[in-house]
């Protein structure tokens, strides 16, 4: 394994690369910042640069958009009070906090050390378990592959927010239009109604693109448009907008339990870096001598939610590379990355892409280093500037990029109409209710899932009781019954308590 | 747009018709069913399981509304967002007619001003920054060829 990891090394050690990872990084810090735009946008944005780059630099500098993201969201929560991202809402307690009382830098300072810290203890995670995990499931056959992505899109379907119901009727729907185009095993056309265009299916970046971004911008356009004009004094004594030594001691503790748990909660599909964040603050600060000072503005307030979302990026590449399971919306976006490269994340990513693989690890890597010192240049000199960054010009340049990133893959204009058809879908989804995660997941896990079955199936002349002699399916079928008979008994409960006159 | 009770309801009949729709009438015209000897599946099994699984999650939808009184919540629609989507349909065509860099222009500058009439001046030196910028990289580093449109093709 090191020497894959040094050759990993030595294959990003260009300057073409380093600079694209520069840019996704940066590029990610500064949109995450803006109040309203997410990591997932942030990505969104960077991939029309990334379809005709290197597989390892295009995924690198998507990757590194998603880290700048996720740590760009803690300069609006600390700065504005309003997170940039919702996985930075649990900052927004000690970190706004501290800005108020007239020591912004020290809370930025700290957010980005306990971040790129968080990133680092995750990518050590990746690097040990991806491998041997992957070792382990490259065993699993297709009738155990289908009940793990069942079990997947249960849990997956968890993620429509309010109702599990409306999660699974969209995840049913990503099934159905996952569908569109030629048959994989036989090469008939489905529900393509005559359009050459569907042949190959939907293209999943101009839907995602449409599903996530532009609902994105219709929202934040729709109501009215304010400017964030942050009121703070800086105070003048310096130690008050630097972070001691003393003090990034006391960190330290924070910013392990937060990086723990974020490599946990990014491992199990549909969970997410805000659950992640919040989760990290609350035993932080269970486990702190001094809980009563938990939001008065401290350092440790900061390091712990800061830490526990940076540390999922790593955590939620463990499911996806080494099952081909995406467990959240960047990453699934990372997967259609992979995809388009040709690359299959799953249980034979190591044999067949493994310099690819090593080379982003590497990248993962020198992503960190450029964080730091990005993000300290940015917390610097220019932060204030982008918390105020006007909507009303910003906006309709991000659409004008959505439209640019969805012709640019394939050339092809029909994708531009996919995208608009996909966006307004999207908006009217959220309106209603139906969250596009469990949707879009749905969607790219479909043609594993159906192949797998299809094998599977072909493999034992048609009887599918056989998959009930093979132990680790059983153990994901029990998985996906437990899930759903949970998912029962919290709508059951629901119910009760909404029938409680006045409650 | 005011808290409708029965909103998840009608969803619930528009999907459940919907699923019925597709699995009678669009799959068996769309699909040709085929199959290719023992333990083959058929390539409408998945479209027409996903449709099925719509059907009976939107009754479950329709029970839950109308027997358990259950209604999730429902955002409210902005006046200003079918008009930002008008403005998304009228870019479409516009790029097809006139070609990426004059639709953007147009469509930039037309939505600016919608959202606010405020630096009008300043929003036309943005979007020209921006449009030379694009230019540069998609066309000159990148060799992407942006699409031209009908009218100056």
């Amino acid at each position: 394994m090191l020497a894959n990891l040094i050759a990993g090394v030595v294959s990003i050690l260009h300057v073409e690369v380093i600079l694209a990872l520069a840019a996704g990084v940066g590029g990610g810090i500064i949109l995450g910042s803006i109040p309203g735009l997410t990591a997932t946008m942030a990505i969104a944005v960077v991939i029309p640069f990334t379809f005709y780059m290197d597989p390892v630099i295009s995924i690198s500098m998507l990757i590194g958009a998603y880290k700048g993201g996720l740590f760009g969201g803690s300069i609006s929560a600390i700065l504005l009070g309003t997170p940039g991202t919702d996985a930075a809402a649990a900052t927004i307690l000690d970190g706004n906090t501290m800005a108020k009382s007239g020591r912004p830098g020290k809370a930025l300072k700290t957010a980005l050390i306990s971040s790129a810290l968080g990133d680092m203890l995750s990518l050590l995670a990746l690097i040990i378990i991806a491998p041997q995990l992957a070792k382990l499931t490259i065993q699993i056959g297709p009738g155990e592959f289908f009940a793990l992505i069942i079990f997947s899109l249960t849990i997956i379907a968890g993620m429509g927010g309010e109702s599990v119901t409306k999660g699974l009727i969209a995840a049913a729907f990503g099934l159905l239009i996952a569908t569109i185009g030629l048959d994989p095993m036989v090469g008939i056309r489905r529900l393509t109604f005559g359009v050459p265009n569907l042949d190959s299916g939907i293209a999943i970046m101009p839907m995602l693109i449409g599903l996530f971004a532009v609902p994105e911008v219709i929202e934040q356009l729709e109501h009215p448009l304010k400017r964030n004009i942050p009121v703070l004094k800086e105070s003048d004594d310096p130690a008050d907008n630097r972070l001691s030594f003393r003090e990034f001691k006391r960190c330290i503790k924070s910013i392990l339990i937060g990086s723990g748990i974020g490599v946990m909660i990014g491992a199990i599909p549909g969970v997410g870096s805000s659950i992640s964040s919040w989760l990290s603050y609350k035993t932080a600060k269970d486990r702190s001598r001094d809980q009563e000072k938990w939001g008065t503005g401290i350092v440790e307030g900061v390091a712990a939610p800061e830490a526990g979302n940076n540390a999922i990026c790593g955590g939620a590449l463990i499911p996806m590379l080494t099952l081909g399971v995406p467990g959240s919306v960047p990453v699934a976006i990372l997967m259609g990355a992979f995809l388009i490269q040709g690359i299959i994340p799953g249980p034979m990513i190591f044999e067949e892409a493994g310099p690819i693989v090593y080379g982003i690890f590497a990248s993962l890597f020198a992503s960190n280093l450029l964080l730091l010192i990005i993000g300290y240049l940015i917390i610097t000199y220019a932060a204030m500037h982008f918390t105020r960054v006007p909507k009303v010009t910003l906006f309709p340049i991000i659409i004008s990029f959505c439209f640019v990133g969805s012709f640019a893959l394939n050339q092809a204009f029909f994708d531009v109409k996919i995208m608009v058809i996909f966006g307004i879908l999207g908006y009217l989804m959220r309106k209603f209710g139906f969250a596009p995660a469990p949707f879009l997941i749905a969607m790219i896990l479909e043609p594993f899932g159906e192949r797998a079955l299809r094998q599977f199936l072909m493999m034992n002349r048609g009887d599918f009781t056989a998959i009930f002699r093979q132990e680790i399916a059983v153990a994901f079928l029990i998985l996906t019954a437990i899930s759903i008979l949970a998912f029962i008994r919290k709508q059951m409960k629901k119910t009760a308590i909404q029938r409680v006159p006045g409650s | 747009m005011p808290q409708k009770k029965h909103t998840d309801g009608v969803i619930g009949i528009g999907l459940f018709f919907f699923s019925l729709i597709m699995y009678f009438l669009v799959i068996p015209n769309q699909i040709k069913e085929i199959s290719f000897g023992a333990g083959s599946l058929s390539p409408a099994f998945f479209p027409k399981l996903a449709s099925l699984i719509i059907g009976f999650l939107s009754l479950v939808l329709i029970f839950n509304n109308f027997f358990l009184k259950q209604q999730t919540r429902i955002a409210e629609f902005g006046p200003k967002a079918l008009n930002i989507i008008l403005f998304l349909i009228a870019y479409v065509f516009g790029i097809q007619l006139l070609g990426y860099m004059a639709a953007t222009g147009l469509f930039l500058f037309a939505l600016m001003v919608y959202l606010s009439r405020e630096k009008w001046i300043r929003y036309i030196l943005i979007i020209l920054g921006f449009l030379i910028v694009n230019y540069l990289f998609f066309e000159k580093v990148l060799n992407l060829i942006l699409p031209r449109g009908i009218l100056f093709q």
